[in-house]
């Protein structure tokens, strides 16, 4: 089964894009969430649940206690990008109001998290989302604000328009072409945070995430504006380098080569990381995506499903990282996941 | 029978009742004024992520950072150290407690120090009502001094009833 649904897409077909909006906000004479007790952890349920039946369930939106789900339900919220990791890791007094992929995450870092997440590079349309939620929710509740500081938030990071902008996009050419520290350095001198798929420092599988450093002292639409004119010109320069690399033979050859090379060391090696892992399942989409590598020549899908099997062997987290990220590259559709 | 403090051995003076929910104990724990007045509030009461068993590991730093000594939120109780250490802020009155404390971190990762974007709708609508009365004042002045006394009279009461809005 798993076999017959590998390389879902054609070639020629782009990995997806993933674009987040959260903007963070705390309500007004409440502790933020590092200081709240459980009384007003209650309070600030009450308030929201208050909320969620008056204007939100006739939305068809749904309440989740996260702590009170089965762990699978978590682990899917998890990879929809619903939640982040560490509300995986934690889900105690957590609370989701969402419907489809926009919603409200409850007293993580922030009393709230509203958030939007398209698989496009349609930023306007996530804020437009988010910034809906937002107007509902604060014309019943009073948030905190300062004329000064904007939306205060735990982290000062995020204080003034409390918005945390992400798009994550796959970049294996231009990866290559450039080297990734020159390519991570160029992001950085942009003003851009940029970290790996999982949110931490250092690329993995040449996904890159990146999103806005700066809140304060900058409009939402100045924010908005600035991401999605940057990530239409990544998007553009990589469609670039990926059709000189088609065109030019040698530099097929090589990549062909190259994935062959990285699948037989991870056959072989006992002792791989996940960068291993990650990047040589990068280049194998890219050599398919360019057309250059396919399932009848080269490397063959049976080794490649060897390869993964030995990977994640029965560690079912890592496999489920795995599917993920080849979910993400369009290599398997995501509803196969479960015939897996 | 004295009592002593928990945290120094001195005589104690001041008693914190502790419950916990889960367990549905009291308990019960004895601190001199001087610890009392050091330590945070949130070690005595059960929360999702300290729990009070931890307060026997609180140790009082001996030797803190003068600049900083002594700074805390009188609202979360949040000290100026904890805020440097973790960079996380305990709620909204932080920031006019730490203000200047922020404003050289905000100096640091922010391209500006004032916010640019949206407003909450609340205080939209009161910034539009103090510039209409401070339009509606020097109307009225301008009215005083050309002695046009019964259009001052309506002016004034519109101003009057804008400003009752404000309060």
């Amino acid at each position: 089964m798993f076999l017959s649904h590998f390389f879902s897409q054609k070639p020629g077909e782009f990995s997806k894009i993933v674009s987040r909006i959260t903007l963070s906000r705390n309500i007004e004479g409440i502790p933020f969430p590092n200081r709240a007790t459980l009384i007003w952890v209650e309070d600030l349920k009450q308030r929201m649940k208050n909320l969620y039946q008056r204007f939100f369930a006739p939305k068809k939106f749904r309440w989740v206690q996260l702590d009170t789900i089965p762990k699978n339900e978590l682990d899917d919220f998890y990879y929809q990008n619903l939640i982040p990791r560490e509300v995986l890791e934690n889900p105690t007094n957590r609370y989701l109001m969402y419907s489809g992929y926009r919603g409200v995450l409850i007293n993580y870092l922030d009393h709230l998290q509203i958030f939007s997440i398209t698989s496009s590079l349609d930023l306007s349309r996530i804020y437009h989302d988010a910034n809906k939620l937002d107007d509902l929710i604060e014309k019943n509740i009073d948030y905190a604000y300062s004329e000064k500081w904007g939306y205060l938030t735990s982290f000062i990071n995020k204080v003034g328009t409390g918005m945390d902008l992400s798009v994550t996009i796959h970049l294996p050419a231009l990866s290559l072409l450039y080297g990734e520290d020159r390519f991570i350095q160029w992001m950085k001198d942009k003003h851009f945070l940029v970290t790996n798929f999982r949110g931490e420092d250092g690329i993995i599988g040449h996904v890159y995430h990146f999103s806005n450093l700066y809140s304060l002292g900058v409009t939402e639409c100045q924010i908005v504006n600035d991401l999605k004119k940057f990530g239409s010109n990544l998007l553009k320069w990589e469609r670039q380098v990926r059709e000189s690399l088609k065109k030019n033979l040698p530099r097929s050859r090589e990549l062909e080569e190259m994935v062959m090379m990285k699948g037989k060391q991870l056959y072989q090696n006992d002792h791989f990381s996940f960068k291993d892992i990650f990047d040589f399942l990068s280049i194998w989409t890219l050599a398919w995506q360019c057309g250059i590598f396919s399932p009848s020549k080269g490397l063959k899908l049976v080794e490649v499903k060897d390869i993964l099997q030995k990977i994640w062997e029965n560690d079912s987290s890592l496999k489920k990282e795995c599917l993920n990220i080849l979910r993400f590259f369009r290599v398997i559709s995501g509803e196969e996941l479960c015939d897996v | 029978m004295t009592m002593k403090c928990e945290l120094c051995n001195n005589t104690a003076s001041v008693v914190f009742f502790v419950l916990d929910k889960e367990e549905k104990i009291e308990k019960k724990f004895y601190l001199c004024e001087v610890c009392a007045s050091k330590v945070p509030v949130s070690c005595f009461v059960v929360n999702q992520i300290q729990q009070p068993s931890r307060l026997k590991q609180f140790s009082i730093p001996k030797q803190t950072e003068e600049n900083i000594s002594g700074i805390f939120c009188s609202y979360c109780l949040t000290s100026a150290k904890d805020f440097l250490e973790n960079g996380l802020l305990g709620c909204s009155r932080c920031y006019d407690s730490f203000s200047e404390l922020i404003q050289d971190c905000i100096s640091v990762k922010q391209l500006k120090l004032t916010h640019r974007g949206k407003m909450p709708i609340r205080l939209f609508q009161r910034k539009k009502l103090k510039k209409d009365i401070d339009q509606m004042r020097q109307i009225y002045q301008k009215c005083l001094e050309k002695e046009n006394y019964e259009e001052a009279y309506g002016v004034a009461r519109r101003l009057k009833r804008l400003e009752s809005y404000l309060r």
